[in-house]
């Protein structure tokens, strides 16, 4: 794959984070001010409201595009990096694969994290 | 008369000058003598730069070139520097002059102050003195295939006919034709000094010079080398080879419409014509009032 999909990818991911981001921290930072104007009817971090977030499927596919995004967007930019560090084909392939492997390995961790508390919550 | 000062470096590293103190210091009058500084090194016999330095008597109009010719003439004959046209044009005599990558032959002495740093460019290795090693500019260059590439290479090898451009079309690249390749834009470049792989402003303003030509077709060709990391997308965005471009050229902005380009394709949608032949026995207006050419001498 061409680079230049990549780091057109690397701009969709900066700015789908700014929206989700947002979402997260309207949610989880701002939740006073959601009191207020009755967007929210409790504190965000007590039991019954993070088990009603986690029961809530949009939630839950909001959180793992926030994950999959932020892993990209950040993981590109590490990899630009130790690239730039480390020169040379054996190395860049060696860093492709390491980065691709912490990605997939944090994001499948992440995922199943997600998918266990929104089935623990839906029993609940 | 000269002084002679060894500067701490290792072997084989990029020579560095020290700012002269332009702000401090007196502007060089004619008539006056100017301190010139000169980083050198001899593979021979030098592990690391050591800089000398000779005082020059300043005359109306005289260069940082002229002042290392007046060096070379009256001081010390061994200096080496490389120069060809003395006027701005072959980008022969690129150097860090005061602490900034300049054309020796385009720097007045009278613009800086009494005492002229003059080093090789950094980014590059030393042959000897001022000349840097160019080989690896020209092959990253050529890595660019910087030429009209067309499909099939019957027309570009045997060219029967013109192809159509317009004054508008030519405006879209024509900035990016007058790089002299005097490579101070990659002494300049920061990404340069730290990936040694990145094919430098140089031949990605080529690259893209040749692309916004509405002759040319060779995008998918070109993209192999600079649709990369040490590519297009290495470039960090520090414009400082814009500023060191004696020509006035933008390299940076040559890579970022790069950037668009490989993402969106080239600005000209249609690519320019062949001129369809001219009739048999067709005369150009005017043609028969140009004299021919003498017969040949030689």
């Amino acid at each position: 794959v061409r680079e230049s999909r990549f780091w057109a990818l690397h701009l969709l991911s900066g700015a789908v984070l700014l929206g989700l981001l947002g979402i997260h921290m309207t949610i989880m930072h701002f939740d006073a001010i959601l009191r207020v104007v009755g967007g929210a009817h409790e504190p965000v971090l007590t039991f019954a409201s993070v088990v009603a977030r986690d029961r809530h499927a949009v939630m839950r596919v909001l959180y793992v595009l926030l994950l999959g995004f932020a892993l990209y967007h950040g993981l590109y930019g590490v990899r630009g990096i130790l690239r730039e560090v480390w020169d040379g084909s054996a190395a860049a392939w060696v860093i492709n694969a390491g980065v691709l492997l912490v990605g997939a390995l944090v994001f499948a961790y992440g995922v199943g994290i997600v998918v266990r508390a929104g089935r623990i919550a839906v029993l609940m | 008369m000269s002084t002679t000062e060894p500067i701490r470096q290792p072997a084989g590293a990029n020579a560095v000058t020290t700012q002269a103190d332009a702000a401090t210091a007196a502007t060089a009058q004619t008539g006056t003598g100017v301190k010139v500084s000169v980083a050198r090194y001899a593979p021979d016999h030098d592990t690391g730069h050591r800089r000398q330095t000779w005082e020059v008597r300043v005359t109306p109009g005289m260069t940082v070139l002229d002042a290392l010719f007046a060096v070379k003439e009256a001081h010390d004959g061994s200096l080496a520097f490389r120069c060809a046209c003395r006027m701005g044009v072959c980008g022969s005599c690129g150097m860090m002059i005061n602490g900034k990558p300049r054309l020796a032959c385009n720097t007045q002495i009278s613009a800086l102050g009494a005492v002229i740093e003059v080093g090789p460019l950094p980014n590059h290795d030393v042959i000897k003195d001022l000349v840097p090693e160019l080989t690896p500019v020209f092959a990253k260059h050529r890595s660019v295939r910087p030429h009209v590439i067309r499909p099939g290479d019957g027309e570009v090898e045997q060219p029967t006919r013109e192809f159509t451009q317009t004054p508008g079309e030519m405006l879209s690249y024509l900035q990016f034709s007058y790089c002299l390749k005097c490579s101070l834009c990659l002494a300049a470049c920061p990404t340069e000094a730290s990936l040694p792989s990145f094919l430098g402003p140089q031949a990605l303003a080529a690259a893209y010079r040749y692309t916004a030509d509405s002759r040319d077709q060779g995008l998918a060709v070109r993209a192999a080398a600079v649709d990369a990391l040490h590519g297009v997308f290495g470039c960090h965005l520090a414009g400082a080879c814009s500023e060191a471009c004696p020509k006035g050229v933008d390299p940076a902005l040559a890579i970022q419409l790069l950037k668009r380009t490989l993402l969106f394709g080239p600005p000209h949608r249609t690519p320019a014509a062949v001129v369809p032949p001219l009739p048999e026995g067709h005369r150009t207006p005017g043609a028969d009032s140009v004299p021919k050419a003498p017969p040949p001498t030689v």
